[in-house]
């Protein structure tokens, strides 16, 4: 491997043994990414350039010790293994240890790389997203689009013999729409992505994205108010994901759980949802936007059934989080680049598929919101409450989707809701997303099928 | 490598060699400390040392971006070649140059050697002695979930094709603490977080007590009636509001439309004894600047004074574009374009009193200590905000009891223009990148507080 030799990885992870340390890992990296952003009818900025650097880690007991540096060379590397290895005594009885290449299943294919797009490909794919979108209504006022691409190198050493590596390369369209109507504004949001080459932009009818978003926008902004209270909401697939992502997923990761903060932290066994709720965070779905080979401490990915049947089977294990808790490694082990030590993460996580259709979820309230698009919103972690925002919402009355409606969120907490999920659809959709936590912002997907929830608090205006 | 200003300057020969018409190349480098502890053990200690360089090129008129971290001559001609080929896909942008600026004010210097010669064991040793500090302050104490040690140390090198060379360091030092308080069913986390560029004078900060003691004294707090009321906001709380406005008084988003303020200078905006500053030249600020980030000489700028709005912060092409001088106001790093910070930004008022003798004048207030949902809850478009809120009522010119779960809503721009008494605790909140904010407490006359559920 060009970025880290296995001699230098080998003396990082000596070094850091004599040290005493009870585990030890060196991550190196080399990231080439690439963005453009078109606005305003044209592209107003490409920006392109490297990142590359490593990450030293050692355990001592439950303790965690850290460097990292972007010089690569044998020297800075070492100084860094140096630093981390203050924190322990000098062990004369160091294990020796032997790199042995990871042999990984690695269903993953990139076909077209990104350095063999034109570049002007990207600007016409934009322009004809652009005007796709202005040309819906006259109400589009402006169209933000743009397409980013990283191309990453991983290597991994660590103290189990681990001598493992990845190329990976993930590519995504974003693109806003807003619309104007006298001085109110909405905007709607699409942004597919892929663990892919840029085949998959390719692939994608990037006009009909476009009008898609249009449209969006457009019945927002000539939407009237959602009315408060407490109603039966009717959760729309794909980016509904997004509240069991953040209000039960940071839950069910050994970040929370061995702190004790997770309301869910004594659950294994227990019935947290009813008997339709399965729940699943899989790392290894070809092409998916938060799956990889291996994940970044070298492990294997692996399909982890979170919530099964209501039962809560498991939660999402990294090392550490192994060592602190007993529970074993589900290859959850993330980072957003070499300036952060790994910790457990969600990668796809879904709420699995059920059998209802949406027309049976929908007539079965009398009264309520279907949020068939949900937005932005924020969970307190320590108790799972949660608000968010609907991006995009309709009246159900007698049982029929009626207006649409704008300005409302959802409030409630993430244990509760998951006992108050009554119906699960069959309409399972994936929706990728960049999620921000301790180890960084790392690519990960939200997902569900439509799914009833008996009665969720609604914030609007009367 | 070799030395950071000769690697620098070499790049601007690689770029104009690359096709650039003119090229402007920043190189950031630092180290860093991080230390958290957990019942008295060190949970995790963190080492950092970093850089990356960064061109930003001008071709044709057309701006194009492109950066490295790998620091070797062909990692930087490689980086040279992908901006000046991002230029062509740009538009013509009219205000975008790359010059030459004369040097700026002499301000003390903002990096210490003494913090540099810190053994590393003494500061595990602070770490350890906050967390103790804030446990045993009362046995309603259970758990510090967050308490740690952090330093950093970086220097900038700036250079262009017009013939500008720039370089400055800075280090400093932070503790913080949050402890948790439980008492029945109430939970409380208080914060409180000291920064310093003295070793000595940050070991004589009581950040574990005082963070124990605003957990504490948030225990069994409950909602207030919906109404409206007159709101003290805690000198840090209204540095929140502060920090999620600023953007109102850019140039950038006044081009761009994303501000009612566009076109208002020489406007009246807030109470005329009302001053907000924005100074990159205050002496022992931290993150004071003689030069900004293109090079541009700081200066004192006075946004807001008589109550008047005096204008936008600007970069060198804003403010070209908006027909006005450049105030010192560049920012990027070597990842980002070229955009738009302040740097030493706060409040300031004509005639503060203390606290407690603003507080004995309210019969009844919210006195607001932390604000939530500043992400989602506040609109930088107009001012906006509508925010979760813990704190304490004042009645009869004393706090009467905690207050949490309440929304106070209202908006940033008409508060300034009802600030009806400005406390005597400025304070400077920790600094954030390259921006600290600065606020005293505040009352605002009335604002509208939902309570209950």
């Amino acid at each position: 491997m060009s970025i880290l030799s296995r001699a230098s990885a080998s003396a990082v992870v000596s070094r850091l043994l004599q040290s005493s340390a009870d585990y030890a890992e060196i991550y190196a990296e080399e990231s080439r990414s690439r963005s453009i952003r078109f606005i305003d009818r044209s592209v107003e900025r490409a920006m392109s350039g490297i990142d590359r650097g490593a990450g030293v880690r050692a355990v001592f007991g439950t303790n965690q010790v850290y460097a990292y540096t972007s010089d690569t060379s044998d020297d800075a590397l070492m100084r860094a293994a140096d630093a981390v290895a203050l924190a322990g005594s000098a062990s004369s009885d160091a294990p020796h240890v032997t790199l042995i290449p990871v042999d990984v299943d690695n269903p993953h294919v990139f076909l077209v790389s990104p350095d063999d797009v034109p570049s002007g490909e990207r600007v016409d794919l934009l322009a004809a997203a652009d005007a796709s979108a202005r040309s819906f209504s006259s109400q589009v006022s402006q169209v933000d689009a743009g397409i980013s691409e990283t191309v990453k190198d991983v290597a991994i050493a660590n103290s189990d013999g681990v001598w493992a590596d990845d190329h990976r390369s993930y590519v995504r369209l974003s693109l806003t729409a807003i619309a104007q109507k006298g001085a109110e504004k909405e905007h709607a949001y699409r942004g597919p992505g892929a663990y892919a080459g840029f085949e998959f932009i390719r692939s994608l009818d990037i006009p009909s994205i476009a009008a898609d978003a249009a449209e969006s926008a457009v019945r927002s902004v000539n939407a009237g108010y959602a009315p408060p209270g407490d109603m039966p909401v009717v959760v729309g697939n794909g980016f509904g994901g997004v509240i069991f992502h953040e209000a039960c997923g940071h839950a069910l990761e050994t970040t929370s759980v061995a702190k004790k903060a997770s309301v869910f932290t004594d659950k294994l066994g227990l019935e947290v949802g009813r008997s339709c709720l399965t729940a699943i965070d899989d790392g290894t779905m070809p092409g998916f936007w938060g799956s990889t080979a291996i994940d970044d401490e070298g492990s294997p990915t692996q399909r982890t059934v979170l919530i099964e049947n209501g039962v809560l089977k498991a939660f999402m294990v990294d090392r550490l989080g192994r060592m602190k808790t007993g529970h074993p490694m589900s290859g959850s082990g993330r980072r957003s680049s070499y300036r952060y030590p790994p910790t457990s993460r969600m990668r796809n996580t879904y709420i699995d598929r059920g059998d209802a259709s949406l027309d049976d979820l929908i007539s079965s309230v009398d009264s309520g919101l279907y949020a068939l698009r949900m937005g932005g919103g924020s969970v307190q972690p320590s108790t799972g409450r949660f608000n968010f925002s609907v991006a995009e919402g309709f009246l159900i009355k007698s049982g029929r989707i009626a207006e649409p409606v704008r300005g409302a969120t959802l409030i409630g907490s993430g244990p509760e809701v998951l006992l108050r999920i009554a119906r699960v659809g069959s309409d399972l959709e994936h929706s990728e997303g960049i999620c921000g936590s301790v180890s960084g912002a790392v690519p990960t997907t939200v997902g569900q099928p439509t799914i009833l929830v008996d009665h969720l608090t609604v914030g609007g205006r009367s | 490598m070799d030395a950071p200003a000769s690697v620098v300057s070499a790049a601007v020969d690689l770029a104009l060699d690359a096709g650039s018409s003119s090229a402007e190349v920043l190189l950031s480098q630092g180290t860093s400390v991080s230390i958290r502890v957990f019942e008295g053990q060190v949970d995790s200690l963190e080492h950092s040392q970093s850089s990356g360089l960064g061109f930003r090129v001008i071709v044709d008129g057309r701006e194009g971006y492109a950066h490295t971290e790998r620091l070797d001559e062909d990692g930087i001609r490689s980086a040279a070649s992908w901006a000046v080929q991002n230029a062509a896909l740009g538009r013509e942008d009219k205000g975008a140059a790359i010059s030459d600026f004369p040097d700026g004010p002499s301000i003390a210097p903002s990096f210490t050697e003494e913090l540099a010669s810190v053994p590393l064991s003494d500061k595990v040793d602070l770490a350890r002695k906050v967390e103790e500090d804030a446990r045993s302050t009362d046995p309603r104490i259970v758990n510090v979930p967050h308490v740690g040690y952090y330093e950093g140390d970086f220097e900038l090198f700036l250079a262009n094709s017009a013939g500008l060379e720039r370089s400055r360091r800075a280090n400093y030092a932070g503790i913080y603490c949050v402890p948790l308080a439980v008492e029945g069913d109430s939970r409380q986390t208080g914060y409180k977080v000291e920064v310093s560029r003295s070793f000595p004078e940050l070991k004589q900060k009581p950040v574990g007590s005082e963070s124990a003691r605003r957990a504490l004294d948030l225990l069994g707090a409950s909602p207030i009636d919906t109404g409206s009321i007159p709101v003290v906001f805690e000198n840090l709380s209204f540095c929140d509001l502060l920090s999620t406005f600023i953007g109102m008084f850019s140039g950038k988003a006044a081009e761009e439309g994303r501000t009612v303020l566009a076109g208002r200078s020489g406007e009246r905006i807030a109470r005329p004894g009302i001053r907000i500053i924005d100074d990159a030249t205050l002496d022992g600020g931290f993150v004071s600047r003689p030069f900004d980030f293109e090079g541009h000489p700081t200066s004192r700028f006075e946004l807001v004074s008589g109550g008047l709005f005096n204008g936008f912060m600007h970069n060198s092409a804003t403010a070209r574009r908006a027909g006005v001088p450049g105030t010192g106001h560049a920012f990027r790093g070597y990842k980002s374009p070229l955009g738009i910070a302040p740097s030493n930004c706060f409040v300031e008022g004509d005639s503060a009193v203390p606290l407690d003798s603003f507080l004995s004048s309210c019969s009844r207030a919210l006195m607001v200590v932390q604000l939530e949902g500043l992400h989602a809850g506040a609109n930088g478009l107009n001012g906006d905000f509508s925010l979760g809120a813990k704190g304490f009522l004042v009645e009869n010119g004393k706090r009467s009891r905690p207050v949490e779960g309440v929304t106070v809503s209202g908006n940033f721009l008409s508060l300034l223009d009802s600030v009806s008494s400005v406390a005597d605790d400025f304070k400077f909140d920790t600094p954030g990148g390259t921006t600290c904010f600065g606020a005293p407490s505040v009352l605002v006359d009335g604002l509208t507080v939902a309570g209950g559920s």
